[in-house]
């Protein structure tokens, strides 16, 4: 009698768990959530996240592109003035950017570390190299917000084709 | 008898850990299989439009802020084609579609079209834009057109709708492309990098 007095903690262990199993069953066969809808408003944030990143890096490249083509362009046509290719670059990015900020504005940071000169340019033999370090974006809608962090390193040559 | 008591224990503890291991393994297939009858044909779709329709808009802004050398002065595209709208230029169309073609049309999809909607207008419920007649100044790269005016009848300024028009449509998808109003102004453009 005793030693079955025993096994009732052990089977009570048994009932626990088949219990804790069936309300966890429970639990997710009456999730109320509309699955498909959740999923579809997260893909559609996720692929305007990755628009925006998409439409930043397509005209930071081309404001850098337009920008070596111009100094190179410049640089055949001017007389000898002792400017380097580096100044004329960067004198002729600061124009595009100006000028692009006219017709659109990126959310972050972008645009404001070209203006302010946060950049590296090198040059790696034939090519020059094009690096902005922290760039941010931030995409909002309603309350929700994400903010993206990256770098861009560009390799160009100098007549402003993107390597 | 304490030894004993002991050993029906541990007995029965084996045997109650392989039954919630079964369970819990039963549970985890269950759970598996309303997932696959949930899910249906898959909600998980990678649409790669707003992706190629970023890099179209991207394609667009440059342009416009780009500049084009005309009747000896620099101008922004942008007012270029602000005042060729208004009164129509040949040096300056030359100019931006020598533009286009050299640094922007690298890609054969690349496409630029402006033009101007005429008429009246209204804005149905479902918010399509609806216009009498448009005027395509320039479908760039030319396919069989030039800067001329082309003035066409269509239902809704979209850029299905223009691009479908006679022998517009032929080797262009709208696909992809970004369109744009700005006051009596419309732009559609497709491209992916410039050269």
């Amino acid at each position: 009698m005793l030693n079955r007095r025993g096994h009732v903690p052990t089977l009570m262990l048994f009932v626990v768990a088949l219990a804790l199993c069936a309300a966890a069953w429970f639990s997710f066969l009456t999730f109320n959530g509309d699955i498909r809808e959740k999923a579809a408003s997260l893909q559609s944030w996720n692929e305007r996240v990755e628009a925006e990143r998409v439409y930043a890096e397509r005209v930071i490249e081309g404001l850098v592109a337009g920008a070596a083509r111009d100094a190179s362009e410049a640089l055949a046509a001017s007389v000898e003035d002792g400017e380097g290719y580096e100044t004329r670059f960067d004198r002729f990015l600061q124009v595009r950017v100006a000028r692009f900020s006219d017709v659109k504005n990126i959310s972050g940071n972008a645009l404001g570390l070209m203006r302010t000169h946060s950049y590296l340019l090198k040059q790696d033999g034939e090519v020059y190299v094009f690096e902005l370090k922290n760039i941010f974006l931030k995409i909002e809608d309603g309350r929700n917000s994400v903010v993206q962090r990256f770098d861009m390193r560009i390799s160009f040559m100098p007549s402003g084709e993107i390597r | 008898m304490n030894i004993r008591g002991q050993i029906d224990q541990v007995i029965v503890s084996v045997v109650v850990l392989f039954a919630v291991v079964f369970l819990m393994v039963f549970f985890q297939y269950a759970t598996a299989l309303l997932n696959i009858f949930s899910s249906g044909d898959g909600f998980v779709v990678h649409n790669s439009e707003p992706r190629d329709m970023a890099a179209s808009s991207a394609f667009l802004d440059l342009f416009l802020s780009d500049r084009v050398y005309t009747d000896r002065t620099y101008l922004g595209v942008r007012e270029a084609i602000m005042a060729m709208a208004n009164e129509e230029n040949e040096n300056t169309a030359f100019a931006i579609e020598q533009l286009f073609r050299q640094h922007y049309a690298c890609d054969a999809e690349s496409f630029f079209v402006f033009g101007k909607y005429e008429g009246e207008s209204s804005r149905a419920e479902n918010s399509d834009v609806s216009f009498d007649t448009v005027r395509v100044y320039a479908i760039l790269p030319s396919r069989g057109f030039d800067f001329s005016a082309i003035t066409k009848n269509v239902g809704a300024l979209t850029a299905e709708g223009i691009l479908a028009g006679e022998g517009v449509s032929e080797g262009v998808s709208a696909r992809g492309a970004v369109f744009r109003l700005e006051s009596d102004l419309f732009f559609i453009a497709r491209g992916e990098r410039l050269c």
